[in-house]
């Protein structure tokens, strides 16, 4: 299992759209801040600090980058590729679509804690607490479940890389904002275990679906 | 090591395979020949577990494929005309994944497939993607020697290799069942006779 998820984060780290995705969240979040971080605040959101809307633009950012993350990093297997990967490392489907669940949450996780000095920076500016900025910080790691069980879903449902982001995007833009924006720490453990029930249901229907290769390819 | 019993694969309305009954014991180096069409590739893959039979049965080193098919993927291996299953990986890492996942030792450690590379003369460090057929079924043959599976099953091994390659191929397979591994190949029916079969297995086409 351990040498299937190294394998999963090996590809994932090989395609530059994971450093690329970073680099953009860092530049655009600090960018938002060194823009509006005089305490004017964003025009159409005038009411909240600069922590808050520094936050909810990382959360606007995250809802886009994630999926798109997700669906253009993961290993391209699919279908009759995973049945393959199965047979040659002896590995059943179910334990291959965790794997990659596992890798492509952990790159994702990265990709959030990218933004923590932002946030860290604009906690300060507004005098929040660093405990709270952490809390929040912990509570935006349940994106990265959400995304990466939404984009894995997707991406067995259709062919397509695009599609799969367009949908996987929509589905954690509904989430995020079922969650009213910004997860707190009561919303988050409800949205990573949804998230990891997807996944599960995923690896379950993987062993169902993935055993035997499609007939048309014989 | 392989034991089927009026093993049968109907395909839409064509019967591929019509109960096939064999066995194949530990060392065994069995060849499968027929004419195109006869059904020895979708014979390979039944055994390999990634094909279900329409009726019949199929055991791999005691193991029921229909009601047990991860188990048995243990104890066997394909490889040739069914892809590597990986697109984003170095001749390397694929073995390595290989070793990892099915030949660690008793302490955890995965065995050393650098020897192995150099065998087939394959460089490590090229992408699995970017291999010709010929040197795809050379990673392949490497591939089943590093996850030193009980059961080896080979489609048309030798096809498109040169000579020096049929002899290295010749070698890891004499190897593989010296220690043990009971190994069954298709063939082309007009392949030349190679030292390596002690039985050959001849299917003939069963027709509509």
């Amino acid at each position: 299992m351990g040498a299937i998820v190294l394998r999963e984060l090996r590809v994932i780290g090989r395609r530059g759209a994971l450093s690329a995705a970073m680099c953009v969240h860092v530049a655009l979040l600090t960018g938002y801040l060194l823009a509006w971080g005089n305490g004017n605040g964003m025009p159409v959101a005038g009411a909240l600090t600069v922590y808050d809307q520094t936050l909810m633009v990382d959360v606007i950012l995250l809802a886009i980058l994630l999926p798109w993350i997700a669906a253009r990093c993961v290993a391209a297997e699919r279908g009759d590729d995973l049945v393959m990967l199965s047979m040659v490392t002896a590995i059943p489907p179910s334990r291959v679509v965790v794997a990659r669940a596992l890798a492509a949450t952990a790159s994702l996780i990265l990709v959030i804690a990218s933004g923590l000095p932002t946030l860290i920076l604009a906690g300060r500016i507004s005098a929040v607490r660093m405990s709270l900025v952490a809390e929040y910080e912990l509570a935006l790691f349940s994106l990265a479940f959400v995304s990466s069980a939404t984009a894995l879903t997707w991406r067995h449902v259709c062919h397509s890389r695009v599609i799969g982001w367009f949908a996987a995007a929509l589905s954690t833009a509904a989430v995020v904002s079922a969650a009213r924006m910004a997860p707190s720490l009561v919303i988050a453990p409800v949205l990573t275990a949804a998230a990891l029930c997807a996944m599960g249901l995923l690896a379950l229907r993987a062993d169902v679906s993935l055993r035997y290769l499609a007939e048309r390819s014989e | 090591m392989i034991r089927t019993e009026r093993l049968s694969k109907v395909t839409g309305r064509r019967t591929v395979l019509s109960e096939i009954t064999f066995a194949v014991e530990k060392g065994d180096a069995v060849s499968l020949a027929g004419p195109p069409g006869s059904g020895k590739s979708t014979l390979l893959r039944i055994l390999a577990t990634l094909t279900q039979a329409t009726s019949g049965r199929v055991e791999i080193a005691g193991i029921d494929v229909t009601t047990r098919p991860f188990d048995a993927r243990k104890k066997v291996f394909l490889s040739g005309g069914v892809g590597l299953g990986c697109h984003d990986m170095k001749v390397l890492e694929y073995l390595r994944l290989i070793a990892a996942t099915r030949a660690l030792d008793r302490r955890g450690r995965a065995a050393d497939v650098a020897p192995l590379i150099a065998r087939v003369g394959l460089d490590a460090a090229r992408n699995v993607a970017t291999l010709s057929e010929s040197e795809q079924r050379l990673l392949a043959m490497a591939a089943s020697m590093a996850s030193r599976a009980e059961v080896l099953l080979f489609n048309e091994p030798f096809a498109g290799l040169d000579m020096p390659a049929i002899e290295c191929c010749t070698a890891l397979m004499s190897e593989a069942r010296a220690r043990g591994a009971a190994i069954v190949a298709s063939v082309d029916v007009d392949a030349p006779p190679s030292p390596i079969w002690n039985r050959q297995i001849h299917l003939e086409t069963v027709g509509a």
